[in-house]
């Protein structure tokens, strides 16, 4: 009776050579989001964050059955803004149920080694691993913020069925940019420089958190508005205020919003530098 | 001259003022090739050059005819990489890492999970393949990463000590697997490990890093020939009276494990043991020619860096 074993018919040589791909990224893409969506966490997450949206359209839908009732909750570019602003928690907790563990658990598992031995570029890795948070923190952003639009637009034609009302969708793409950027290079460079994605996840929170706290200290300590350059929040509120031009918080009253998006502008290059050096094969084949 | 995948020269690589590989050069050829050396040789440093992970300070290498510091997607995309530390995604199964692996090489999605079916298959994981890969035993873990590195048919395979914490059985798997790969199915292999039964079961040549600096490379077959005519011998009588006539006329005697090894004087042929043996009083029990062992090259090559 032969020895030889059943499974040595099964490998063949592939006849072409396979071409590069031009969009390398799109498969870590969609592998992540099809694991994040098997999560049922994650889906609930995404479930509790669009609850808002649902008050915002009763609002909208009360103040068209009592138009009196528009002096104290106006249906203006402020609802869509205090609702985008409000949608922030649910950005931290998706930002750290979704990302924290993106590269850590690469590198935790040596599965990193896995991505860059293939015909990918760094470029590729983080591409791909940023699409993925992206995609998660729009689903609690964005989304719902045109869809709050589209529902309100529908709900109140009297009131933000005109043609200049279209450049609330402008505003609205451009604060969730604001709000989203950073918070993904913050936490990816988190989920990097940790290998536990519980502890990614809670430096993170710690970070964010923790520059609101130090912005309420410095204000309480100058009472200077450049206070709120020490806050990440404080920062993204106050560009988001400026897009959708509405009366600035006290604090940030007379802070300028170039400066605020300098700051995140720069946070955001730095989290690139810093996962530039940080995920590198090299370091992981020992 | 079998032909030439891999080809470096005067390859240096440095990490600060630290010379990992120092003008190293070297070729590995299409078949199985390994690549030895003790700790810290700069076997690694190689790889990660290969790899377009570090970038030469001096020297070159070149894959293909292809820079790896230049060209290093069209590289890695003909190269198989089994790292000698687990590489797994969390909560993949095998099959779908096996198949994002090939898709990230470039396999369209159907073409990739098919292809990771069949190497699941050929590594003897069929049945476990619906199994998370973090749930495997150490040996089952890597038949995963071999699979990995095979699932787009890449022309050379770098395996990082393939066997390490795998039982005998398990070893012999892998060897056999790792043959296969090369005399089947037509892969070349470089075999990087410190065990030199491993590599000499498998590989038809060898390339000896030591210090950063290649110490020897060639055919196992040619390294193991010796330059001087030496035999194993075994006499019964007083052993001590051969070796003396030995030297006497001119041969040199070393002792050895079970046997002494003899080489003959210059112009001698082998019926001078024959009479040596007579003048001693002695008689020949046991002859044959002797070949170095791979640990003796092994030995020798590095002895020189120390």
């Amino acid at each position: 009776m032969s020895s030889s074993q059943i499974y040595e018919q099964h490998y063949r040589r592939l006849d072409a050579s396979i071409p590069l791909r031009a969009q390398r990224w799109i498969p870590i893409a969609r592998e992540g989001l099809k694991a994040l969506v098997g999560f049922r966490a994650f889906l609930g997450l995404i479930a509790i964050a669009w609850l808002p949206v649902f008050g915002r359209l009763v609002q909208v839908y009360f103040t068209t059955r009592f138009p009196e009732a528009r002096r104290i909750v106006p249906v203006d570019d402020k609802l869509f803004f205090d609702f985008m602003g409000m949608q922030i928690p649910w950005m931290l907790l998706m930002s750290a149920y979704a990302g924290a563990g993106l590269i850590a658990n690469d590198m935790r598992t040596g599965g990193l080694l896995l991505y860059l031995s293939r015909p990918l570029t760094l470029g590729d890795y983080i591409l791909g691993k940023v699409s993925i948070l992206f995609a998660s923190l729009s689903m609690v952003t964005l989304i719902p913020g045109l869809v709050l639009f589209l529902g309100a637009r529908s709900l109140a034609p009297d009131v933000l069925g005109d043609a200049s009302h279209l450049l609330l969708v402008p505003k609205i793409i451009g604060f969730a940019l604001v709000m989203m950027l950073p918070t993904t290079g913050l936490v990816l460079v988190m989920s990097a420089l940790a290998r536990n994605p519980r502890f990614a996840g809670l430096g993170f929170f710690f970070v964010f958190v923790g520059t609101t706290v130090a912005q309420g200290i410095a204000w309480q300590a100058t009472r200077s508005p450049y206070a709120g350059l020490a806050s990440i929040q404080a920062c993204m509120r106050r560009v988001g205020e400026w897009i959708f031009q509405v009366k600035p918080t006290r604090m940030t009253a007379d802070l300028p919003p170039e400066w605020a998006l300098l700051v995140l502008v720069a946070l955001c290059l730095g989290c690139l530098f810093i996962l530039k050096t940080r995920v590198r094969a090299v370091e992981i084949v020992k | 001259m079998t032909e030439t995948l891999v080809e470096f020269e005067a390859l240096t690589v440095r990490y600060g003022s630290r010379v990992a590989l120092d003008a190293a050069s070297g070729r590995f050829a299409r078949g199985a090739t390994g690549l030895l050396g003790p700790n810290g040789a700069g076997k690694t440093t190689l790889l990660k050059a290969l790899l377009g992970f570090l970038s030469p300070s001096a020297g070159r290498i070149e894959a293909f005819g292809l820079s790896p510091s230049v060209s290093p997607l069209e590289v890695r995309r003909r190269i198989g990489y089994m790292p000698e530390v687990d590489a797994h995604l969390p909560d993949l199964t095998a099959v779908q890492t096996v198949a994002f692996a090939g898709e990230l090489s470039g396999l369209p999605q159907s073409e990739s999970m098919r292809r990771a079916h069949e190497v699941l298959q050929f590594v003897g994981l069929g049945e476990e393949r619906y199994r998370k890969v973090e749930t495997y035993s150490t040996g089952m873990k890597q038949k995963a990463k071999l699979a990995t590195a095979l699932v787009h048919d890449p022309e050379i395979v770098l395996l990082d000590e393939p066997t390490n914490g795998l039982d005998p059985a398990g070893r012999e798997e892998m060897l056999h697997l790792i043959g296969d790969i090369v005399t089947l199915r037509g892969l070349s292999v470089v075999l990087c490990s410190h065990l030199l039964r491993d590599v000499e079961k498998v590989c038809e040549s060898i390339l000896v890093i030591s210090g950063g600096a290649i110490r020897t490379q060639g055919r196992v077959e040619d390294l193991k020939k010796l330059d001087r005519d030496w035999y194993v011998v075994r006499v019964k009588g007083e052993t001590d009276r051969f070796i003396a006539e030995v030297r006497k006329g001119g041969g040199e005697a070393q002792p050895g494990p079970d046997a002494w090894r003899v080489a003959l004087p210059e112009g001698a042929t082998v019926s001078w043991i024959f009479e040596t043996a007579m003048a001693s009083g002695t008689q020949i029990r046991h002859l044959r020619k002797a070949e170095d062992t791979l640990e003796d090259i092994f030995l020798r090559a590095t002895s020189h860096a120390a």
